[in-house]
């Protein structure tokens, strides 16, 4: 997982998209406060001074209220005034997208069992990223594509700016979950596809982390959320989603042992075999049967290709030590066979007599592959 | 007290939480009784009094980030 390109997407999406409209309900929610509390203030004195009454001169028909987005930040208000909503909205949005993440991987790990149901859901996920990515990049006909919430939830998110509570702005963040833009969709889509509840979970919160510098910057600095000049922004972030969306993709293709992936065209391209020669050499049968030992940590499969050879019984020993990652679903998609490794311990798969050729071998997400070389 | 109807095109809007930002801007100006704007199609209903005039909706969709046209203004009892 690039987690440097999810903070990246992130960041670039705090200043486009979503984020900026997003920005905007907090901004006229702060205001809103701000206004309330003082004609609070100003109702008390009156009072004091014995004007009975004041506080219902409030309606001016037909005269404008003060603009909320463009308010700036009264007089009386300091730097930690207008941070601390900033902060309680992102803090709300960090809690519910996190949770979603992991909801999202915990799922997208279950689907995952069957390597060939996961990779089919792998490569849906990669085209509805590419999908919102082009839309975000601002591509005609792509741009229009959009998630559109049933009234009752853009209802629920409009009911948030308009509270009075102390709790709003945290609310108001954890309320956007029911209004996600594309590149939202499509991190949740990531998430799903990460490989574990945890890695699900970080995606998001990577994400939202990501969103908070320019988010907070633009409503901190400018105290108005409009949309900025954000055109090359939103060409870049489409381009990095689509990317994402791509990685995914081949991710699904490795796992369905297609035999195009970027791995194979980069390979045909080089005029080089798609597999180098097997860094690991094959081991001595003992009693006619030859063990290879692989070890799979959370970063890949230790010796990545090994080599066996053709016509002898034939063993896997797969050793994890704390493995966390999609790795420990384990499959050998050309003959079928899958397995779920547990996080620490060794697991013997039997692959009966092989014959010549390569036996891929992947994660169920496709991320982490490896390779039996049988001559 | 008799109430006007005025359809506008936003343009720029990309995702619900824009529609959400020109009604709430909308229904921050005096005078506006409610504000329906819907992405797919870029267009907000705005119901409003008879004191608030077709520029200070498109003020209002200006000051939440979008630019707006005046498609239609229709007088409603």
């Amino acid at each position: 997982m690039n987690w440097w390109a999810i903070f990246g997407a992130g960041l670039l999406a705090g200043a486009t998209t979503c984020a900026v409209a997003q920005g905007g309900l907090l901004v006229g929610l702060i205001n809103r406060q701000k206004k309330a509390a003082a004609e609070v203030q100003g109702a008390q004195v009156l009072v004091t001074a014995g004007a009975t009454g004041a506080a219902k001169g409030g309606t001016k028909t037909g005269a404008r209220k003060p603009a909320p987005k463009a308010a700036p930040a009264t007089g009386s208000s300091t730097a930690t005034d207008d941070l601390v909503p900033v902060a309680g909205f992102l803090l709300g949005k960090l809690v519910i997208l996190t949770l979603a993440g992991l909801v999202l991987g915990a799922f997208g790990s279950f689907i995952a069992l069957d390597a060939r149901i996961g990779g089919l859901a792998q490569l849906v996920a990669a085209a509805i990223m590419i999908v919102f990515g082009l839309g975000a990049a601002g591509v005609p006909g792509f741009d229009e594509i959009q998630f559109t919430p049933p009234a009752s939830w853009t209802r629920v998110v409009r009911r948030s700016t308009r509270s009075q509570s102390a709790f709003a702005p945290f609310l108001l963040g954890v309320a956007v979950i029911l209004i996600p833009c594309g590149v939202t969709i499509s991190m949740m889509l990531l998430a799903a596809t990460a490989g574990s509840a945890a890695a699900g979970g970080s995606v998001m919160a990577v994400f939202v982390l990501g969103t908070a510098p320019m988010f907070t910057a633009y409503g901190f600095l400018t105290q108005r959320y409009v949309n900025p000049d954000s055109r090359r922004m939103s060409i870049l972030l489409g381009i990095v989603v689509v990317l994402m969306g791509l990685f995914t993709l081949n991710a699904s293709l490795t796992a369905l042992a297609s035999p195009i992936t970027a791995q194979s065209i980069a390979a045909k391209l080089r005029g080089t075999p798609a597999v180098t020669a097997p860094v690991a050499a094959a081991p001595a049968p003992v009693g006619g049967v030859q063990v290879l030992k692989i070890d799979a940590t959370s970063g890949g499969y230790s010796p990545s290709s090994i080599a066996a050879k053709a016509g002898v019984e034939t063993k896997v020993v797969f050793h994890t030590d704390n493995t966390r990652s999609c790795i420990v679903y384990t499959t050998f998609p050309t003959i079928g066979k899958q397995v779920v490794l547990p996080d620490s311990g060794d697991t013997e798969i039997d692959l009966g007599t092989l014959a010549a050729g390569e036996i891929p071998i992947s994660c169920s997400m496709g991320m982490y592959t490896g390779t039996i070389v049988v001559s | 007290m008799s109430h006007r109807t005025v359809t506008v095109e936003v343009a720029g809007m990309h995702c619900a939480s824009c529609g959400i930002l020109v009604d709430d801007c909308l229904e921050d100006v005096d005078g506006v009784v409610s504000s329906q704007t819907s992405v797919k199609s870029g267009q907000c209903v705005a119901v409003v009094t008879e004191s608030v005039t077709d520029a200070d909706v498109l003020a209002a969709v200006v000051e939440a980030g979008y630019t707006g046209t005046v498609l239609a203004t229709v007088a409603t009892s």
